[in-house]
This record gives structure tokens, sequence and C-alpha cells, in this order.
């Protein structure tokens, strides 16, 4: 019952053997050891296991391996863009995250970045409202009110300074195999 | 405080890591948490020790390491508790670096109670002071001057006189060769002339935070690591009466099934299942086929809770005295007397990281890698269990996500470190958060009447407060003869002359613990929302009323008035509006709430707008104590809102966060904070605002024209 499936995770191709109904979220984190994708509910209620499919904020627990297909799978580990490869660069929701000084715990944050991520992508200047919409990440610590506006702060930041392309991390390059 | 007290082995492996550099041990005196679960000889075997446990070191670079000893959970400790050491120090706090203090050495690293920097302030900043002090002889010396001549600015020390210059990094060697001078005798800062504490200094564990890197408790991984996932016996003590496990062994990547007996005041019987990987276990143990025998637990519900107090409170002769002072009084006309009764539910933590630990217990060593609040506890708990010595035990602590108390119990501790042992391999054990919200330790749900008698000013003088509930305490100790725990109502909330304070236990069976704010939450909304009825009932003004009783207080009054003053008091609200406010003293922290709420024509109720007065003393990192009050007030809501843990027949009937509901930014209403300034002893910071919320909202709701709530959550009142 255990398949192979080619996945496209921060812009490199892996494979990997896995039951079908494996949720994405577990093969990202006991098996590509990308463990900033975090487990909350199991359920899709909390957000903490988002991560962008094709650019949509996805909660990665509740969609089996086997569904995720050709979309390319973005997490928190890939969010900056590409040529960060000295770990400094920031997108800059995370910029926006810092200066706000949104974390508290932190557990729930890797959700709430890719969703935040995700909207700005789509709206760039969101309102309340979209905000409202679109960020329904539980956080236990209440850092909402800082989520808000870090928000608000990374869209205009990004206005500011459009001009970084932020195209999906690297180019496929060659498959690599995760037993 | 001594070189002499330095432990052997921690001093002799740092000094040869350091090479030349300048280290200095601190004693931290050892402070039990007065948190259930904590049992009383243990404390009191941990009062008298005293140990050296925190490091700061000063590198010849320059770069100055501080030890954090407290877990850091999101209150912030990681970077506040080093800024008091760089305080006094006179580091330049750009080359600071933070480091977790190690578990092996004896410290008192249980956090909890809101007590990180109060507890911790003068230990800390008398070990920045004996540094600075060194450092400044060091020079002294070199420069054959007078010390008393030398000043110290951002790690350099300054001979004015002479215009020379040494930084910290230069004399770490020659100040390593210096006796440590007796800590009483080297004078601390003006509090007037602090830089780094009272600055709002950016988190240094926030980069980690928002990139994916920092690690968790349930990101730790070692080789040849077995994830283990459990099923539990869905009642709190009941226990397994037979397994087939036929399928669980099928599933791919399972390796072991193990049944686990109840642990007493921990666990009930449990099947746990071990596999390479988080899903293989989770499967595993959704094919498990086992037959509980709950019987034990048959008549635990919260519906029959609720009738055993309604029928309890009235029994005088069961009343165990907290406190009692005066008598009747004399005079006063009987038509002024108030009463009314409040009942606060069950609530869980919640913990947005589900409970985890990883351990690896070997013959001669036992290794545990945990999300806790309470490392020490942990480390003897695993040492108890496996038989090993405590210095053969090492506790790793990760960052948690969420603590809230929840992480001050070891019953995930235990739990991996019996299944390592058992499976003769590396252990993680992973609770579902079905597991957490069925198997916590929750806030004690409890009946609470009220009554007083107002004199003719429509002051309280004479006051009661019978609590009616399980007792928390009695979980954990069964043979308790003090089952009465008060916290929060152990004392009137203002002057009164006249005045009994006591509790009814009724039957338990529902594990109970710490819950941000402990026993405050719910006498806060019992005891401010009754404040409330009184002033109603004197028809005066509830600020005013509150500052008059808070009268020859003036940190008190103030933070009522400035709450007050910043929501615009007194000025008009469109109809079904209403502002209500709280005030509430956590152990000397002084808070004043008010809230804004909206009730429409059906009753449903809007939390529109919360403002926050906060009086904690000092201030070590502002922003972080900005961050815990809005963090407070959004865990008042939720729990004030939608929070309620029912049980029937031992088992809890939410499972998940669609029934054990919790706020959500949409709902979160905009929060103000309001810090006063000043230079008194700091006090707790990440659970005083809780306990306010939640009479703030509902004294709202009358304000608005809507119904007094007199039990929680307001979503079911």
């Amino acid at each position: 019952m255990v398949s192979r499936f080619t996945l496209t995770v921060n812009g490199r191709r892996l494979t990997v053997d896995a039951a079908p109904d494996t949720p994405l979220l577990w093969v990202l984190r006991d098996r590509l050891r990308l463990t900033g994708t975090k487990f909350g509910c199991g359920a899709g209620l909390c957000g903490a296991c988002t991560v962008q499919l094709d650019g949509v904020p996805s909660r990665s627990c509740s969609i089996p391996v086997s569904a995720v297909g050709a979309r390319t799978v973005v997490t928190i580990e890939g969010l900056a863009p590409a040529g960060g490869t000295n770990g400094q660069a920031l997108h800059p929701v995370q910029a926006a995250w810092i200066a706000e000084q949104v974390p508290q715990c932190g557990y729930c944050q890797s959700g709430q970045l890719m969703a935040a991520a995700a909207l700005l992508a789509a709206h760039p200047h969101p309102t309340d409202a979209q905000i409202d919409a679109a960020m329904t990440n539980i956080c236990r610590c209440g850092t909402y009110g800082r989520i808000r506006a870090a928000v608000h702060r990374a869209a205009k930041e990004m206005a500011d300074r459009p001009a970084t392309t932020r195209t999906a991390p690297g180019a496929d390059k060659d498959t690599e195999h995760r037993p | 405080m001594s070189g002499r007290d330095l432990d052997r082995r921690e001093f002799v492996r740092l000094s040869a890591a350091a090479g030349g550099a300048f280290l200095l041990a601190v004693a931290l005196p050892r402070r039990a948490l007065g948190m259930a679960g904590v049992d009383e000889r243990e404390r009191d075997a941990r009062d008298d020790a005293f140990a050296p446990n925190l490091w700061l070191k000063i590198d010849p670079t320059g770069d100055v390491t501080i030890l954090s000893h407290k877990s850091e959970m999101g209150q912030g400790v990681w970077t506040a508790l080093p800024m008091i050491v760089a305080e006094e120090l006179d580091a330049d706090w750009a080359r600071v670096r933070i480091e977790r203090a190690p578990t092996t050495a004896d410290f008192d690293s249980a956090t909890g109670g809101s007590s990180s920097v109060s507890d911790s302030w003068d230990t800390l900043r008398k070990a920045g002071a004996v540094a600075r002090a060194m450092l400044v002889a060091a020079a002294a010396q070199h420069w054959s001057v007078p010390a008393d001549s030398c000043t110290t600015e951002r790690g350099v020390v300054v001979h004015a006189a002479s215009g020379r210059r040494a930084s910290y990094g230069s004399l770490a060697g020659a100040a390593a060769k210096l006796p440590v001078p007796d800590a009483a005798t080297v004078p601390l800062k003006d509090p007037r002339a602090f830089r780094i504490v009272g600055t709002a200094m950016p988190r240094r564990d926030l980069v980690a935070k928002v990139t994916g890197t920092a690690q968790f408790g349930i990101d730790v991984t070692l080789p040849n690591m077995l994830v283990a996932c459990i099923a539990r016996c869905p009642s709190f003590r009941g226990k397994v009466v037979r397994v087939n496990d036929a399928r669980a062994r099928a599933v791919p990547g399972v390796r072991q099934v193990i049944a686990l007996d109840p642990v007493p005041k921990q666990h009930p019987g449990r099947v746990a299942v071990l596999a390479d990987d988080t899903w293989a276990a989770l499967q595993g143990c959704r094919a498990l086929d086992v037959e509980w025998d709950m019987s034990v637990d048959a008549a635990v519900s919260t519906d029959a809770m609720w009738r055993a107090a309604r029928d309890a409170a009235s029994d005088d002769a069961k009343a165990l005295v907290v406190a009692t002072q005066g008598g009747s009084p004399n005079g006063t006309d009987p038509g002024r007397r108030v009463e009314a009764t409040y009942e606060v539910p069950f609530v869980a933590h919640a913990c947005m990281e589900p409970m985890n630990c990883t351990a690896w217990v070997t013959a001669d060593r036992a290794q545990v890698w945990a999300p806790t609040q309470f490392p020490e506890a942990a480390r003897e708990t695993v040492a108890s269990l496996t038989g090993l010595p405590v210095d053969q035990v090492d506790v790793h602590v990760t960052f948690l996500g969420g603590g809230f108390g929840r992480r001050a119990y070891q019953d995930f501790v235990i739990e991996a470190a019996d299944l390592s042992k058992r499976a003769g391999a590396p252990v993680k054990v992973v609770w579902t958060r079905e597991d957490d919200i069925q198997h916590d330790l929750y806030r004690p749900a409890q009946l609470q009447r009220l009554s007083a008698v107002l004199d003719n000013a429509g002051h309280p003088v004479m006051w009661t407060n019978r609590g009616v509930g399980m007792s928390q305490q009695r979980w954990w100790q069964p043979s308790t003869t003090k089952p009465q725990q008060r916290d929060g109502a152990d004392e009137p909330p203002y002057d009164i002359a006249n005045y009994r304070l006591d509790f009814i236990e009724i039957p338990g069976g529902v594990p109970m613990g710490a819950w941000r704010s402990v026993r405050h939450s719910h006498n806060g909304f019992c005891i401010e929302s009754f404040i409330d009825e009184c002033a109603l009932a004197a028809h005066t003004d509830p600020v005013a009323y509150r500052v008059a009783l808070l009268d020859g207080k003036p940190r008190q009054q103030a933070v009522v008035q400035l709450a007050a003053q910043r929501a615009g008091w007194g000025s008009p609200m469109p109809n079904g509006k209403g502002r209500g406010i709280a005030y509430f003293n956590y152990g000397g922290t002084y808070v004043a709430q008010v809230a804004e709420v909206s009730v429409a024509g059906n009753g449903g109720v809007h939390v529109d707008r919360m403002i926050c007065a906060f009086d904690c003393g000092t201030i070590v990192n502002p922003d972080t104590v900005r961050a815990q009050v809005e963090s407070a007030i959004v865990w008042g809501l939720s729990a004030a809102l939608y929070g309620e843990i029912t049980i029937t027949a031992g088992r809890v009937e939410q499972h998940n966060f669609d029934d054990f509901r919790v706020l959500r930014l949409a709902e979160t209403p905009p929060i103000e904070v309001y810090l006063v300034r000043n230079v008194e002893t700091p006090t707790g910071v990440g659970e005083p605002a809780v306990p306010p919320v939640a009479p703030a909202v509902a004294n709202a709701i009358v304000a608005a024209g809507g119904r007094r709530v007199r039990r929680l959550p307001l979503a079911k009142a």
C-alpha cells in the first residue's frame, strides 16, 4: 500500500514513498524534515499546518499526499525569496512579523505567515475585512492584533518596494529521493 | 554568592571551553511555586537548598553570553532575563548572546506563576553588578587608579581623569583571576539610570520563529527514534480490559504495541503504538480494538457536580473557613444586603503545540527533550521512574508551543520515559489534539456565593465569599487536610471590616491544574461581577465605587482611573452599547480593564474594545509586557465567551477546536494597553490581565442593557 510520489517542495523535486493517505503534513515533517510546518489539530481547524499549494493556503494535515499532484508546495522554509541562501533574506511578511514583534510562543506562526503571504499575493492592499476572512488560523497566545498590524505593514512595504522578484523559489532541478 | 559554590564539573567544562574567558556563577535561590502538583514535602526540601546555576561569560572578543534559566513559552523571558543581567553589567546589548541554561545545574528553572522576572530580579541584578565590579577592579588594577574613579559604559571601563578606556573583552582574563566580591557590598544602579531595562528590546527568539527554524519539543528527532501515539481510556481513571492489536501491528511502519496501566493522578490505562513515523503511529492507534473499563468514573459528570454544588452551597456545617475577621456589623439596614451566586466551568488549556516529549532511556543514562515549564521536576520524575540517580538524567528544554500552566505537569514526560525504557529505543510521544482536550488538567469549575451588607454610604461592611467545588488540591494529594485553595479569594478584594471566606468541597474525580492565572480567573469573575452588583445596588458609578473602596492605595486607584479615563468612561454611548470595568490585584500587579460591548436585540454579545491599565512595577521589556497583556486579554475572552469543558461518566465531551472553541482573529476586538511606569519592585506580567476580562465584559453587558451574566461562558449564558 506504499506508493511513490513526486512532489515539488520549495522549488525542489523530491520523491517519497508513503501510504497514499498520509497527510502532506507528515510527509513534510517526518520524511522531508521540514519541521517548520506544525501539527496543531489534525482536522483542518487551527491552521498551524498551513502551507501553500500553487500559492493557495492549504491545511496540510487534511491533504493526503496522493492529492497534491503537480501542485507546487511552499512551506515556511521556502517562503523567503530565492537568493536568500545566506538565511538572512526574509519575505516581507516575515520582516513585518519581526517589526511588529508578533510571535510569542511562535508555534502557530509558520501557518499564520503562509496564510498572510498568500493573502497579500491575492490582495496586495487587504482591507480589515479581507484580513478577517483570510486569517482564520488559531493563536492561543492571542497575537491577532499584531498579526493584523503586520499584514498591513507588509502590504505597505511590498507596495513601496515592489522590485524584488518573488517567483516561486528555484527552478526544478534534479529529483531527490527521500526514502 | 561565591566562586566556591561553583559546581566543579560544570566549572571545569565551561572553563576549558572558554579559553581565557571570564565566567561567573551565581546562586539563584530555589523557590517552589505555589502550584498544585508540587508535593508539599518536596517543596520544603527545595526551599533550603541553594546552588550555583546561572552563567555569565565574557569572551576576550567582547562577546557576552548570558544564560536564560527559565522556559521560553511566549512570555519573552528568553530576552527579558538577560536584559536584567546586561543592565547591571553595563554591557553592550548588541554584543550579548543568549543561551539556554543547562538543567544539569541545580537551579530553580521552574517557570510559572508569573514569577520569572520578579523572582530573579535581585539575583540577576547582582550577577551583573558583581561581574561589572570585577571588570572595573581589573581595569583599576591595570591602570593603578582607584576603582571608584572608573565608570563603565556599554561594555567598556572608562577612567575619565586620564581618558583611558578598556573593553570588557580585554579585561576578561584579568577579571577572571580576581576574587568574587560579596554581592552585598556591590552597589546596584539607580533605576533611573537604566538604559536596557525599560527599553523595548526586540525579542531574540523571533527570527527563528518566523523562519520555521525554532525547535519545539515536537520537532525533536533522534537516530532510530520511534514515534508513539497513544489510545487513551476515554475516562480519567479507567483501565484496559482487553486489546486486540492485530490490525494495528499490520500497519506498515508500526513496530511495537504496548499496553500501559493507569498512573494515579497522571494517566488512565492506555495502549501505545510505536512506529517509524507519526502517521503510522496514528493509523496504528485507529486500528486498535480496545475494551476499556470505565466503571470507576461512572459517577463523574459536570451535571452531577453542579447539582451537588448547588445543594451544598447552603450547608454551613460543611464549610471550611479560609479567612475570617470581625463579625456581623451592628445597626445596618438589612435592606442593604446584596447576594449573588456565580458559576464558572472547567476549561482546557489547548496549547497550540500538543503535548509531547522525547526520551532516550538506557541502562546508565536517561535523556529527555521536553517542552516543559518544570525541568527540575521532569528530571526528578524521570530519575524516579527509571531508578537512575538524578545526575544521570539530562533534561533538554526546547521552546514551548504555549505553556499556560499545562506544561508544569509531568504526564507527557512520564509517558516518553516509560515507553523508551520499555521499547529500548528513543521514543517521541505525540499527543493528538483530542488527547489534549480530553486528558488535560482543567481549570477548576466552581460555584461562588457572595453576599455583602452595605453601610449607609453603600460600601460593604460585611463580605462573605463561599466557593463550592471539587478540590484541585485533593486530586494531587488525596489525603490532604487542606482541600481549599482560594487564591484571590483568600482575603477580601477591598478593605472590608468584617468578612468570612470559606470553601465547601464536593466529590471530585476530575483532574485539575494550573491554568493561566489559576484560581484567580474564576475569582476575578465572581468578585468583580459582584462588586459591580454592589455598586449598582448603592446607586454609585462602578468606577467611583472602586476608587472609593481603594482609598489610601494610590497605585491601585491609579489603574482604575487610568483605564476609565482612556476608555472615555462616562461619555454617552449609543443604545445597546455599554462599558464595564473590573479591577484586580494579582500578587502586587494592579490591573484595571474596561470592556465595551454591544448587546443585540436577541441577547447576542459582541466585544467591541478592551482597554487595560497595568502596573507591574519596574518594567523590564515594555513591548513584551504589552504583548503579554494583549495575550492575557485574548486568553480571557476565549474563556469568557466560549470556554467550557463538560463531562459525562468521566469522559470529556469536547474533542477539538470545533467543539472547544477559542477566539480567532476576526472576533478579537481592538485592545489598548496603558502601562504605568515607575521604579517599584517588579511583579508578575503573564497572568494578571486574565482575571478582569470576564467581569469587565459581564459588567459591560449590564451597562448595555443586557441581563446580568452569572454563569460562564457567555455564549451559553
